[in-house]
């Protein structure tokens, strides 16, 4: 029904732009036409009074259909809404955003990263400029500042209403302004207001991020673009830009609107430079995604440059990965104290992987998203990656596949023995897909989650995507109120995936999460989720703090360790530093420990560092707990982010920072919006839909009918030219 | 000079014309829903089109003739059933039996069943005949579909509304049901029967043949854009509004030619 009326929405449009006198002349034209054509004559008689208004009649008639069909304007877009964003107006500066720099440190197992946008408006007219760009999913924007000529001013966090209000004020008042908001835990956005024509503002944000090896191999991410999401509803408009906050409280119900530029030229400079200050060198280092040069210079340190690219750089992740020299281990307990407070970090490094003699039999639910986004490599990736997955199922697994676009699709009703005929029939179902329509994970996944189960057979659900939805929240919310016992593995997909839905659904599934960037991964990333599956590296994990006085620690319980990676727990501590602080969990059959003597710390000296690290992972728990509670308790929780993001100065879905010049620089009423468009993610087509057969227009309908029409008053007329007597038609019509 | 006019233009008023104006007047408030119909996108105003014609192909002898009790009491009851039910009745239900009290007024000499439908078609119907029938019609065409690529040697599988063939899937989705075509037919066809002076029997197999013509024609035209959407076919501009703009003429040329038949054998009858 919304399909139908957008349609006539557009034709009763299209009708509204026709000047009011030429729909009135067109109407009384028709009136006049049928008068005139014998239809009505003068008696009211319907009958013909003769040969010639017999034919009058015949031709008024198909005259009046075409003369009604042919005022509606035809349609350019073959019957489907569309969005359009036209190109820029004289006089404006489309592409405000100039340059993106970035600048991070990375040390041991964290990272600090310096992000500065220049924006300069080369029109003539006063701009305002919206940009929705990406974060690392784990990142703790701490700090933000403006620079306009020589002036420099640091951005205050205020509750997010309160930073929207101090910005329109100083927007209002012709001030140069700065916001910058988190739409969600990941994606941000910028506007900055009152840029005046020559103007050079920069903006440069902070933010602290932890980084954990995986088998002793680090990766570090630089997000570049936002990927466009499905949504369920109607595509947003232009005038529903700006976003709002979230009104229902929940997490990814927020407005998400991005703009995408098909001219790669039109994207940003972007350079990064990247210092790796470990101590211990790097034995491999690799830029997977972007050409970088790497130097090493005489402090042991290693710098790594991204010049600007003459093609396109924006358009996919940044992706960094390196092992240190000798695979030093990432065991280590850090503290620091920060306004009053101390905080530590603790890293254990795990035992080597055992590998069990025998494993019990599983069943494996494969959801894979076949949705237009995954058109192309994506989804030959995850065709590959899920065949390969069923290749080397055992003969006692059991497994089903669930296919998920606009609607989804399931391989069985009950799980299927892993024999070679039901393999082949998965295979073939996949293979069938060419990726088209909507992403509608959260039927899928309901589907997957209800899915009946052999008594003591343990269930792994394995999702595949790119992550492209709106529904970010009750997708993760679903997952973690339904999986019960069963364990989910978020895969995916893509050269600049959604992680933070990837994350936050191996999160809630108690299990690993995984980005295969190209073709080229999927053999390294099916040796890996493989070992995942069958071996976890620990389980049942606990800490225990002996003579150590910490508290608060993150998370609350230590979850399976399924794979390579140091054990990660960070929180508050009192007292002296003085203790020993064990973790423990089971390896295979055997009990494993590994410890850590407070005294052995090393102190960060006052920098806040572990404190941000500290708030982000109480930030992350805290939202958790806001998309799963009930309505009444959104708002407990919504206070204690804001009170979170207030005192570690810390961005938030609920807090925001803002900078303003306080000097009035412009006149505000000829100001305009500019809306920074991203680059479309490497890889991704947008439009790829399922094929249709939509019938014609009406409008096309009724100008066939009436040239039918016609045509049978044509042959009629010749046959009373020619024929003596009157047709049989004609008979019947008198 | 303006009291003879005055007497020329009270002659014209029969007493079914000031009936027709009465009901017309009495239901303003149906007026004014069908005119915020026609305005407010949610339906396509080609209704004025089968209002216009219903309107036009109504006999001026019939305007000027007084109703039969029959009709003036069918047409009162109608009436009285939307004044007094009508808050209870959705809005388009109410239009319908307001539209039919005029009908019923109209509803005098040969042709009266065409008019009938005329004014019928002339409510905006598309949506609502696209939200119920919409899906049941893309059913079946995809089933039909099915069935003749089989046919032709095509393996294809129907899931819902969805062919799935081992290349892709095609979609029969909305704008693919043939409710336009279907609306647009029996809008010819109820010209027609009221051209050719049908009554009501004629009348009738002439809705049933036009739907079954256009719903076969739909079906044809769905299965031979599944070839050039699958590419099996060459799919350059045009091709798709093309077919669907041959398949309808046919349709339309099919439906003329049984109207014109059942108007001959009427004619034969009388």
């Amino acid at each position: 029904m919304d399909l139908y009326r957008d349609e006539n929405v557009m034709v009763r449009r299209g009708i509204a732009s026709l000047p009011r006198s030429v729909l009135v002349d067109r109407a009384d034209a028709a009136i006049v036409t049928l008068v005139l054509s014998g239809v009505v004559d003068r008696g009211g008689r319907p009958r013909p009074r003769g040969r010639a208004a017999f034919l009058l009649r015949g031709i008024g008639l198909a005259a009046i259909l075409c003369l009604l069909a042919v005022s509606t304007p035809a349609r350019a877009d073959g019957g489907s809404p569309f969005f359009q964003v036209t190109g820029a107006e004289s006089g404006v500066d489309a592409l405000p955003l100039k340059s993106t720099h970035v600048e991070a440190m990375l040390t041991g197992v964290i990272a600090e990263v310096c992000i500065t946008q220049t924006y300069c408006n080369e029109g003539s007219r006063i701009l305002e400029a919206r940009y929705v760009f990406p974060g690392s999913t784990r990142a703790a924007v701490h700090a933000m500042a403006m620079t306009i000529g020589s002036r420099r001013i640091e951005a205050q966090v205020h509750e997010k209403a309160e930073a929207r209000r101090v910005y329109e004020t100083a927007k209002k008042a012709g001030q140069t302004a700065a916001l910058l908001e988190a739409e969600r835990s990941n994606i941000f956005e910028m506007n900055v207001a009152n840029i005046l024509p020559g103007d050079v503002v920069t903006v440069e944000l902070r933010y602290s991020e932890l980084l954990l090896p995986t088998d002793g191999e680090y990766e570090w991410v630089f997000p570049t673009t936002v990927g466009p999401r499905y949504r369920r509803s109607a595509p947003a408009s232009a005038t529903a830009a700006v976003p709002t906050e979230d009104a229902a409280g929940g997490l990814g119900h927020a407005s998400l609107t991005s703009y995408y530029t098909p001219i790669p030229e039109a994207e940003p400079v972007f350079t990064l430079g990247l210092e790796l200050a470990t101590g211990v060198p790097p034995s491999f280092l690799e830029c997977v995604s972007h050409h970088a040069t790497a130097t090493e210079s005489k402090d042991g340190r290693t710098r790594l440059e991204l010049p600007p690219a003459e093609g396109p750089a924006m358009n996919r992740d940044f992706i960094l990965r390196y092992r240190l020299a000798g695979d030093a281990p990432a065991s280590g307990l850090l503290v620091d104290e920060w306004r009053g407070e101390k905080y530590f970090l603790l890293t254990v490094q795990p035992p080597a992987r055992i590998e069990p003699a025998w494993i019990p039999p599983r069943d494996y639910v494969f959801v894979v998203d076949v949705s237009g986004s995954m058109h192309g490599f994506p989804l030959n990736t995850a065709k590959a990656f899920v065949r390969e997955l069923l290749m080397d199922l055992r003969p006692q697994d059991t497994f089903n596949v669930v296919l998920f676009a606009g609607t989804s699709r399931l391989l069985s009703p009950v799980p299927l023995p892993a024999t070679p005929e039901a393999i082949a029939a998965g295979v073939n179902m996949l293979q069938r897909q060419n990726g088209g329509g909507g992403t509608e994970l959260l039927p899928a996944l309901a589907r997957a989650l209800d899915l009946p189960k052999a008594a003591g057979i343990s269930r792994s659900l394995v999702c595949v995507t790119d992550g492209f939805i709106d529904l970010e929240a009750e997708a993760y919310a679903m997952v973690r109120n339904r999986l019960g016992e069963a364990n989910l593995f978020a895969i995916g997909i893509g050269s600049s995936v959604n992680r933070e839905l990837i994350k936050r659904l191996a999160r809630a599934g108690r299990a690993e999460p995984a980005v295969i960037t190209g073709p080229d991964a999927v053999t390294q990333e099916l040796a890996r989720f493989q070992s995942l599956i069958v071996s976890p590296v620990l389980t049942h994990l606990r800490a225990e703090f002996d003579g150590f006085g910490a508290y608060d620690t993150l998370p609350p319980a230590l979850p399976d360790l399924l794979a390579q990676r140091p054990v990660m727990t960070v929180g508050k501590w009192s007292g002296p530093a003085r203790g020993i602080v064990r973790v423990k969990g089971i390896a295979g059959e055997k009990t494993w420990e590994g410890a850590i003597d407070v005294s052995r710390a090393v102190d960060l000296g006052g920098q806040g560092l572990l404190a941000r690290l500290w708030a982000r992972e109480r930030l992350d728990e805290l939202e958790d707990l806001h998309a799963l509670s009930a309505k009444t308790e959104r708002e407990l929780l919504r206070q204690q982010i804001v009170e979170l993001g207030l005192n570690y100065n810390l961005l938030t879905r609920f807090t925001s920072f803002v900078a303003v010049d306080v000097t009035p620089r412009a006149s505000t009423d000829d100001a305009l919006t500019v809306h920074q468009p991203n680059a479309m993610p490497a890889g991704m087509a947008l439009g790829e839909e399922v094929p249709t057969t939509p019938e014609p227009e009406t409008f096309a309908l009724i100008a066939v009918a009436g040239v039918v029409g016609a045509w049978k008053m044509r042959k009629r007329v010749q046959g009373m030219l020619t024929a003596k007597r009157p047709s049989r038609d004609q008979h019947a019509l008198s | 000079m303006n009291g003879q006019r005055l007497r020329k233009t009270a002659a014209l008023l029969s007493t079914r014309t000031a009936l027709a104006l009465a009901i017309v007047a009495g239901g303003w408030e149906r007026v004014g829903w069908y005119g915020r119909r026609l305005s407010d996108g949610g339906d396509e105003p080609w209704g004025l089109v089968a209002l216009v014609a219903a309107v036009l192909m109504t006999p001026r002898r019939v305007w000027r003739t007084p109703p039969t009790p029959w009709q003036a009491l069918a047409a009162g009851g109608l009436v009285l059933a939307v004044t007094l039910l009508g808050g209870r009745m959705p809005a388009l239900l109410q239009a319908l039996l307001w539209i039919m009290a005029l009908a019923c007024v109209l509803a005098e000499g040969r042709g009266a069943p065409g008019r009938t439908a005329l004014l019928g078609l002339s409510l905006p119907v598309v949506s609502t005949l696209q939200f119920y029938a919409g899906y049941p019609l893309r059913v079946v065409i995809a089933e039909m579909g099915r069935w003749w690529l089989a046919l032709v040697g095509i393996p294809v599988e129907r899931a819902g509304v969805v062919l799935c063939w081992s290349g892709g899937e095609v979609m029969v989705d909305a704008p693919c049901s043939g409710v336009r075509m279907l609306w647009t037919a029996s809008c010819v066809a109820a010209g027609l029967a009221a051209a050719f002076g049908l009554r009501w029997p004629a009348s009738l197999l002439l809705a049933v043949t036009t739907l079954a013509v256009v719903v076969v024609g739909n079906a044809l035209r769905a299965t031979l854009l599944f070839f050039t959407e699958t590419g099996r076919w060459p799919n350059p501009a045009g091709v798709h509004s093309g077919i669907g703009a041959v398949l309808f003429a046919l349709v339309v040329a099919v439906v003329w030619r049984v109207a014109a038949r059942l108007g001959r054998s009427e004619g034969v009858a009388r």
